[in-house]
């Protein structure tokens, strides 16, 4: 034993080497000084370093007998010794080292490698999604929902920290344009890798660094290895005669890149971008509302605070094909087909009474309808990069849009029944050509034609008499524009200089109802053109930004109205500044303000003097003056994002006037309304506070969230013979919302809502009512099984004793361990709840209605992908 | 006069002749990140400063304009405007090291805060191993080391008189002109080397603040991860800060 603790001890046995190494000129001690020990062939075999005192010490490597001891520091020119060690009884060696100051020049060097290039990518936010996935995201916008930063509204539009998205790029390419909620709403999120939020974006290359852009395009990354065609496939079967049945295919490949849907439900469910439910218009329509006439006869949704796939009783198809083919090197063209078809059912009993002047109006209502919207449409864009610093793009659209509504019911004690047709008929195209003649200086041209025409038929039968009425909107748009942008080193700015062109036509006959002193025809031509200069102006100066934008305007306005004799024509000029001021407080806060004034004219829709039937009991027409709006708006808000103590905090405050405005008259009886809209001095205002709190507390393991709003308007209407009336609204809205983000599968959720209106009229009548939601889900998730329980409880008004409605839904679902099928089992409306009771109040009138349901259904479906 | 003048000359020429010589060292890097659950590469540019007392290493990400990381967040016009990944740096993130005292200084982030910490080089020990390979014309040598849970290879140069490495990188005898992870999520290669005989001042950008050190740092890492695993925004998102980046920060 002895003995072989001696042997190891002599086997590891190393000399030592250690000493101090000193400035020759002061004797001082060097600090990190090398000491290299070499070999003699010169290679280095160990190395150590001089401490404060400019001692050092080190082992010395066995096998050699003779070692290079080398000093050095870049202060000090370098010492060489030979040290002998001859055997290895000689275990410390000292050997110290002097070291004179450099004052000889370094040999000067310059080389210069082969650089890799640098892929950099500006203004780009990755996710890595799977940090984000919790297991029960099936589509895009389900892990879209989950991303900071991002949210996803009703209508499928996503914003980037508030900020509107409006691309979604598959692989960097633009497939589906601005009805990019196809793509979100339908590809599965398996095949995704990765989310790039690309913030400033410009869908023209040639504007990058050029134009600063408020928008954002979401990027989506494939993940790699998928063959040239990938897809899955979903199939469901459920009680009471509910299917469902989804195909979704995408192609890769170089020469094409392709995503199609396909898709049928009566589930409730909308994959498409399309929305004739809810209030709420598709994406692709806000760029063409300066381009698209009125639809009034069939363009509102059912009213219902409940969410959308609750009051959606559907039949729907809808199937979409959006390609992109890169048919040469500079050459690319993008085609997207829609084909939407469905049948809504709603069945709706009403209660209103209205109350002003000490009279009272009681109605009642019940009306059962179907509704049958239809789309085909079609878009394309052909882009042609003519060399590296010019563009040419054409690109168009055409949208034919029928629906077709069969009414019956009552109106108090009339009968009636009420058929429409409408039929939309869309088209633009425009011819863009930017040329980038300076690095950062940009020329952009552009031509865009629009032509929107939207016939509609009313007819209505009731036990008294029949009416019919036809209705022809339509409009013209052309709209020539050259602008010049380019970025200086703080500022960047843009002059846009253009001609636009607009005339709309209205026409409408109304037979079977006549009324003393109303024209029941319209024969209207509405022109407005308008040579225009816009200048726009960014600067940054350290803590502030300002933004100013300047819009001139010069109208020359032409109305005939064959209702009237003589023919309105004006010529007007108008301004509209806008001017924005950021100031950084510190890097987790902010505080901002922005003044705003816009000058709207009245659309077409608000010119026609004679009455337009709508439905069994709604008449429409305009008193029409010409008169800017001159809206004025006012914000002002504080923030506070802190992300590591994860506590955001908002407060705002918001400033609306309009001088002229559209005024209301109202002229109700028991079996008709009248409304007329009249441009007047309204002097409408409106005052808006906010705060929004969220804290994270460890200890609960949880997170809370505070909003409220609080709002006051004013504003005027007439109702009957009552004259002008002076109107306050206050409406207050608060949520409360605390979730559990527990370690363990089990976790929960609970939202409260609350809504308080109060109405008030200049005579003193008043109206309140405060509505109350709670929302509470349960959630188990553990590896590829899930199980979520969700709860809804309305209560239309907690002071009346209409009883509240709770909603229960339950979801299943299990993954294959390959994950390519999966099985899911869905029940909706478990209590089986038939019909809704809500209530509507407002300064004229407060009304009761109910309204069907998607009733309870248990669907059981499985997918498979491919 | 004449005389007087050329021992003027004579005599200021030995004055200057025996100055210590100052002298820089500049190498650019192409600095790779790949971090194992990141869909690409993160490649920029960086630049080494170093002279006799201190060095700076500087990742390029705001110079050439062209990059972004995360700071400048909450600038959205909305109120939903909550969450921003993103920095547009005014300046560059810096490596600053003090030779006299072996002290490293940086920022390292915890969930977009950023903290000052004063690291040692102390920590890099490496091993040195028979193995060369020429880097832009110098001789290098191999030598390697598992620093805060990762393989690395780095391969260094005596002949460039300086003590000096990219990144965090120290504690070898010489100038380290490449640093390679064995997984390749961190990837830093020399390719240029300016020696010049001239004096730079190197500041230390961090004069005065506080700072923490590692221990702290990674103290408060592994709380915030704690704290992060159960906090639940209103989408419902459940945001988590990594176990490891570069370094590893909480061992599995």
């Amino acid at each position: 034993m002895v003995l072989f603790f001696l042997i190891s001890y002599l086997g590891n046995t190393q000399a030592t080497i250690q000493g101090f190494v000193k400035s020759s000129s002061d004797d001082k001690p060097l600090q990190n000084v090398n000491i290299l020990i070499k070999s003699l062939d010169g290679t280095l075999l160990t190395f150590t370093f001089t401490n404060k005192d400019g001692f050092y010490t080190t082992l010395l490597p066995n096998g050699h007998d003779v070692f290079g001891i080398e000093a050095s520091i870049i202060s000090h020119q370098k010492v060489f010794k030979l040290l002998n060690v001859p055997s290895i009884q000689n275990k410390i060696h000292t050997l110290d080292f002097k070291l004179k100051e450099r004052v000889d020049e370094l040999e000067e060097v310059y080389i210069e490698g082969e650089k890799r290039s640098i892929s950099v990518k500006k203004d780009t936010t990755v996710y890595k999604i799977e940090k984000f996935k919790d297991g029960s995201e099936r589509t895009v916008e389900d892990i879209l929902k989950k991303l900071p930063g991002i949210t996803v509204e009703e209508n499928g539009m996503i914003k980037f920290k508030g900020r509107t998205v409006t691309r979604l790029l598959l692989d960097n390419d633009n497939i589906f344009d601005s009805n990019y909620s196809i793509g979100t709403k339908n590809i599965s999120s398996d095949i995704i890798e990765g989310i790039e939020a690309i913030e400033d974006y410009n869908e023209n290359p040639l504007l990058k660094g050029v134009k600063s852009s408020q928008d954002v395009a979401l990027n989506l990354k494939l993940k790699k290895g998928k063959a040239d065609i990938s897809g899955n496939t979903e199939l469901g079967l459920g009680i009471d005669s509910k299917k469902y049945a989804k195909l979704n295919a995408i192609v890769v490949s170089k020469k094409i890149k392709g995503f199609a849907s396909l898709g049928y439900n009566n589930i409730g469910e909308n994959y498409s971008p399309y929305n004739f439910v809810s209030n709420n218009f598709d994406i692709s329509r806000l760029s063409e509302l300066s381009q698209r006439t009125s639809n009034l006869v069939n363009d509102n949704g059912f009213n219902s605070i409940l969410p959308d796939n609750r009051v959606r009783v559907n039949d729907n198809f809808f199937g979409s094909l959006n390609t992109l083919l890169k048919l040469k090197k500079n050459l690319s063209l993008r085609v997207n087909y829609n084909l939407f078809k469905d049948e809504l059912i709603r069945n709706e009993s009403t209660n209103t009474i209205f109350g002003f002047n000490n009279q009272q109006i009681t109605i009642n209502t019940g009306e059962n309808s179907i509704k049958q919207p239809l789309i085909n449409a079609g878009a394309y864009e052909l882009i042609y990069k003519i060399n590296k610093t010019e563009l040419l793009t054409s690109k168009g659209k055409i949208d034919y849009q029928k629906i077709n509504s069969i009414t019956s019911g009552f109106n108090n004690n009339d009968t009636f029944s009420n058929e429409t047709v409408s039929r939309d008929v869309f088209f633009n195209n425009k011819i863009e050509y930017t040329n980038r003649f300076k690095t950062a200086t940009v020329f952009q041209s552009s031509i865009e034609v629009s032509s929107n025409d939207l016939p509609q038929n009313v007819n209505i039968a009731t036990n008294l008499d029949n009416a019919a009425q036809q209705i022809d909107f339509k409009r013209n748009t052309i709209d020539i524009n050259s602008s010049l942008l380019s970025k200086l080193k703080k500022s960047e700015y843009a002059i846009s200089l253009g001609y636009n062109f607009d005339e709309n036509f209205v026409d409408s006959d109304l037979q079977g109802i006549s009324f003393n002193g109303q024209n029941a025809i319209n024969d209207v031509y509405y022109r407005i053109s308008k040579p225009y200069l816009n200048l726009n102006y960014n600067y940054t100066l350290g803590k502030w930004n300002f933004v100013a934008d300047l819009r001139n305007e010069f109208f020359n306005i032409a109305l005939r109205d064959e209702n009237i004799n003589e023919s309105y024509n004006n010529s007007i000029f108008a301004m509209y500044p806008t001017l924005r001021i950021q100031r950084k407080l510190s890097k987790i806060s902010n505080l901002y303000t922005t003044y705003r004034l816009s000058n709207q004219i009245p659309d077409a829709r608000n010119v026609f003097s004679g009455l337009i039937l709508t439905n069994n009991r709604s008449f429409f027409n305009n008193n029409f003056s010409f008169n800017l709006f001159n809206n004025q708006s006012f914000d002002v808000g504080f923030r506070v994002n802190d992300f590591y103590n994860l506590f955001q905090f908002n407060i705002y405050s918001n400033y609306n006037y309009s001088k002229f405005g559209y005024l209301s008259q109202l002229n109700v009886d028991e079996d008709l309304t009248f409304s007329t809209q009249i441009v007047e001095a309204v002097n409408n205002s409106n005052l808006q506070f906010g705060f929004r709190l969220e804290k994270y507390i460890h200890f609960l393991r949880s997170t809370l969230n505070f909003n409220s709003n609080y709002s006051i308007s004013q504003y005027q209407n007439i109702i009957n013979n009552s004259g002008l009336r002076d109107n306050t609204s206050k409406n207050l809205l608060a949520e409360f919302k605390i979730r559990t983000g527990f370690k363990g599968a089990l976790n929960f959720e609970n939202n409260i809502y609350i809504n308080n209106n109060f109405f008030e009229t200049d005579s003193g009548d008043s109206n309140e009512f405060t509505s109350f939601q709670n929302d509470f889900s349960v959630k188990y998730i553990k590896n590829d099984f899930q199980f979520i329980i969700n709860t809804q409880y309305f209560k239309p008004d907690l002071k009346q004793d209409i009883s509240g409605d709770l909603f229960l839904d339950a979801s299943i679902r299990m993954t294959s361990k390959n994950k390519k099928i999966e099985y899911m089992l869905k029940a909706n409306n478990l209590l089986n709840q038939k019909t809704f009771r809500n209530i509507n109040s407002s300064d004229l009138s407060e009304s009761t209605f109910e309204h069907n349901l998607q009733e309870r259904f248990v669907l059981l479906s499985v997918g498979f992908r491919f | 006069m004449i005389r007087l003048t050329i021992f003027t000359l004579l005599f200021s020429y030995l004055l200057v002749s025996q100055e210590v010589k100052e002298s820089t060292l500049k190498v650019n890097y192409t600095h790779s990140v790949h971090l194992e659950d990141s869909p690409g590469i993160f490649q920029l540019n960086a630049f080494l400063t170093v002279n006799d007392k201190a060095s700076l290493y500087e990742l390029d990400f705001a110079n050439k304009g062209d990059f972004i990381d995360e700071e400048d967040y909450g600038d959205g016009e909305d109120d939903n405007a909550k969450i921003a990944i993103r920095i547009r740096p005014k300046s560059n993130p810096v490596f600053f090291k003090i030779l006299e005292d072996q002290t490293i200084n940086y920022i390292q982030r915890i969930n977009m805060k950023p903290f000052l910490i004063e690291d040692s080089v102390q920590v890099f020990k490496w091993t040195i191993k028979d193995d060369y390979k020429t880097i832009l014309g110098y001789n290098c040598q191999k030598a390697v080391i598992n620093y805060r849970g990762r393989n690395y290879v780095g391969y260094f140069t005596t002949e460039i008189p300086f003590n000096a490495g990219p990144w965090k990188f120290s504690g070898l005898p010489g100038t380290i002109l490449e640093i390679k992870e064995e997984n390749d999520v961190l990837n830093i290669v020399a390719n240029k080397i300016v020696i010049s005989n001239k004096h730079t001042v190197i500041d230390n950008p961090f004069k005065d603040e506080e700072s923490i050190s590692w221990d702290e740092y990674i103290t408060k890492y592994r709380k915030k991860f704690d704290e992060l695993n159960s906090y639940v925004d209103p989408n419902g998102t459940r945001v988590t800060i990594p176990k490891k980046n570069i370094e590893v920060y909480i061992e599995d």
